[in-house]
């Protein structure tokens, strides 16, 4: 953000042009919390002169007042501080920069990622349910098959999580990491998302031995434009089912930013998706995704 | 977290490196019309090792340690002289040391391939700590460790056919063998796990590697053939996870799910039946149609009752296979101080290929080198109680089967 608050400790040399561009003396009064006390000061009688002291100064009149209320409402919405100041001494010794920075997040944005986290709620109740390891082996399968790539994040609350480099042999590329979730008995895995991932899906597909190694790696959108071709014909069937399980899975869950992206496309493409579902979930993947693209529009 | 210490003495001895490497690069500017064979066979470093670490012959009733050079050889390093040289032969592109970066010992001599394999099968042997094999080398503790984890990338890379799934053929001959080892016919493996202990910082990340008994560990699942070979394994998993899960998290179990593998042929019991391929597991393991496990209860009738010998009797290559693995790799039996838990599967999967290379290469551990104990003592046993009903069926068939046989030879 690029406005800032000035405060009483400041005392640099922009202030100090910052006057001179507004012809004060410079000699005049160098303590700012004096200056900005002393209802006499020059810069009190022009209000639209300096927007970032107008609610710090502390005018006696009405109509002054009631501007610095809102232009203290309107700061403290911006810049999320704790509570409203209400008076200015609380303004002039508050830190340049938020102690605790929050996120901003407006309040449409939030009702949105309740209502779809509502809308999934049923799902991933049932996946999570069905991981307790007491159940029938069918019911597990039905898991592995929701469970990964499917729930967001955000329904992961209260797991701990893990980094696990896995070696298994079954495949044709040994290594993958994953990541584990873990509440008492409940396990879930997730595909790593790394950043090395995003990257390299955002080129265009490599050679066709690159498909099985992401498999593992959480390049799930990789195998749905292979589908069906010659690549998965170098693999066992079991393999190829495996992946082809995997992928519609993720295509349905669009946690991947670009598997939701290859989705938008096609499903813009093709008319039937609805563009409100599609904004939705495009904000789902991935929370940092959904800050960066907010902290650019800022 | 590493301790504040390692990383400048790591620093210090890499320093002690670079100065060896000026060094050499000083002595190669005079020896550069005489350049040096690297891929000429070292036979030196084991003379010297010899020497070094054979205690006096008055104490040698005392030592363990055998008088016999092959077989003092394969007491350090697990493996006869013959395979060791096939071990070097696979990594040598790998591990030659080239005069500008080659990795030098303490003299400021380039270390030949023999003697970075001598010194990375003894870490993973004995292990020991890296300054002790570094001493009984005459290396640094940077050096050993260095060594080690080049040989465990080459090994990954260039031994992975020595672990890999059995084609039809070979499978038949697996499925032979087991039915003359215990009488379950068409039986493809013997799978089990273990865990690998190791200490954790005590913060909140380490959490979910503590298991049920309070230790940090790593889990290693394995199936095997009835001469207790690897042929498939997965590690990396937390060993606080119950079996059942392992098991499912694994791609062997998706791929048997998928009919991917044990999908070949079927065989005819002696009632009319067919039985499909399968593997054997413990109690702690699901019973699935491809996995079949003992029967639970206490008043088991006699034909479970024999069938459950038969069934450890086959069991009992994958809990051998692992008493050898951590026997011979002790590495994987110590309890392992602050591992990188990226680099730990790594440590195991070559573990079990050096396992694998000893078989196939038709060299034997020495019977005194497997855990005398259960390879997970500390462990108790869990019981899965998932059954399959088609799994309950192909066992019930067995069992039958079994008893039948078994009444045949006694009218015979």
């Amino acid at each position: 953000m690029i406005c800032s608050v000035s405060t009483g400790k400041s005392r640099s040399s922009w202030l100090d042009r910052l006057r001179t561009a507004k012809g004060f003396p410079e000699n005049g009064v160098t303590d700012l919390e004096m200056f900005l006390q002393n209802p006499s000061s020059p810069i009190a009688e022009r209000p639209g002169s300096v927007a970032n002291s107008d609610p710090i100064c502390c005018s006696t009149r009405d109509e002054d007042k009631q501007f610095f209320n809102i232009m203290s409402d309107v700061l403290n919405e911006l810049f999320n501080f704790g509570d409203k100041c209400g008076n200015s001494t609380k303004l002039k010794t508050s830190a340049r920069k938020q102690i605790n920075p929050r996120i901003c997040v407006f309040s449409n944005n939030g009702s949105r990622e309740i209502n779809n986290a509502a809308a999934e709620k049923p799902t991933l109740l049932r996946s999570g349910d069905s991981n307790s390891g007491v159940e029938g082996v069918r019911e597990l399968d039905k898991w592995e098959n929701d469970g990964e790539g499917v729930e967001r994040d955000g329904n992961l609350t209260g797991f701990s999580r893990t980094e696990v480099m896995v070696i298994d042999t079954s495949y044709e590329s040994w290594k993958f990491e994953k990541l584990l979730y873990r509440k008492k008995n409940v396990w879930k895995v997730r595909d790593k998302k790394g950043k090395s991932v995003i990257m390299r899906s955002k080129k265009k597909r490599k050679v066709s031995r690159s498909v099985e190694e992401d498999q593992h790696g959480g390049k799930k959108l990789k195998v749905d434009k292979k589908e069906g071709s010659t690549e998965g014909c170098e693999l066992p069937l079991n393999e190829v089912y495996h992946q082809i399980n995997k992928s519609e899975v993720l295509g349905k869950g669009s946690s991947k930013v670009g598997g939701t992206l290859e989705k938008k496309q096609e499903d813009l493409k093709s008319g039937n998706g609805s563009s409100s579902v599609i904004l939705i979930k495009s904000i789902h993947t991935g929370r940092k995704n959904g800050l960066k693209s907010k902290q650019k529009k800022t | 977290m590493a301790p504040p210490k390692k990383p400048s003495k790591i620093k210090k001895d890499a320093k002690k490196f670079q100065k060896g490497k000026k060094k050499k690069k000083n002595k190669n500017k005079n020896a550069k019309t005489v350049p040096v064979d690297n891929r000429a066979v070292d036979s030196e470093w084991w003379d010297v090792f010899w020497k070094k670490n054979t205690p006096d012959p008055d104490c040698l009733a005392v030592s363990n340690v055998p008088n016999d050079e092959e077989e003092c050889f394969k007491h350090f390093f697990r493996v006869s002289k013959r395979t060791f040289e096939y071990i070097c032969s696979l990594v040598r592109e790998d591990l030659i040391s080239r005069p500008p970066s080659g990795l030098i010992n303490i003299e400021g001599r380039l270390l030949s391939v023999e003697k970075q394999v001598a010194i990375a099968l003894r870490r993973l042997a004995s292990g020991e700590s890296q300054v002790s094999v570094g001493a009984s080398f005459g290396v640094g503790q940077s050096t050993v460790s260095q060594v080690t984890w080049r040989f465990i990338e080459a090994m990954e890379e260039r031994a992975r056919h020595h672990l890999k799934w059995p084609n039809s053929s070979q499978m038949e001959r697996i499925k032979s063998g087991f039915e003359a080892s215990s009488g379950l016919p068409n039986c493809c493996g013997a799978i089990d796990a273990t865990h690998i202990v190791m200490t954790l910082p005590a913060v909140q990340t380490s959490d979910d590697w503590c298991d049920q008994e309070n230790n940090y560990s790593m889990f290693v699942q394995g199936v095997v053939d009835f001469e207790m070979r690897f042929l498939d394994i997965v590690t990396g998993w937390p060993g606080g996870m119950p079996i059942s899960r392992l098991l499912k998290f694994s791609g062997f179990y998706k791929l048997c799910e998928s009919g991917g593998r044990l999908n070949g042929n079927v065989t005819m019991l002696s009632d009319g039946e067919e039985t499909r391929e399968y593997i054997v597991g413990g109690p702690s393991y699901p019973l699935l149609p491809w996995l079949i496990t003992p029967f639970e209860g206490e008043e088991l009738s006699v034909s479970m009752s024999e069938f459950n010998s038969i069934l450890e009797t086959a069991r009992s290559a994958s809990v051998k296979a692992f008493s050898q693995l951590k026997g011979g790799w002790r590495i994987l039996n110590k309890v392992m101080w602050r591992p990188d838990k990226r680099k730990l599967p790594s440590i195991i999967l070559v573990c079990c290929l050096l396992h694998n290379i000893i078989i196939d290469c038709g060299d034997s551990l020495h019977p005194d080198v497997a855990l005398s104990s259960y390879h997970d003592s500390d462990y108790k046993g869990q019981i899965c109680k998932q059954v399959d009903p088609a799994g309950r069926n192909i066992r019930d068939n067995l069992a039958k089967h079994l008893l039948g046989r078994k009444e045949m030879s006694v009218c015979t």
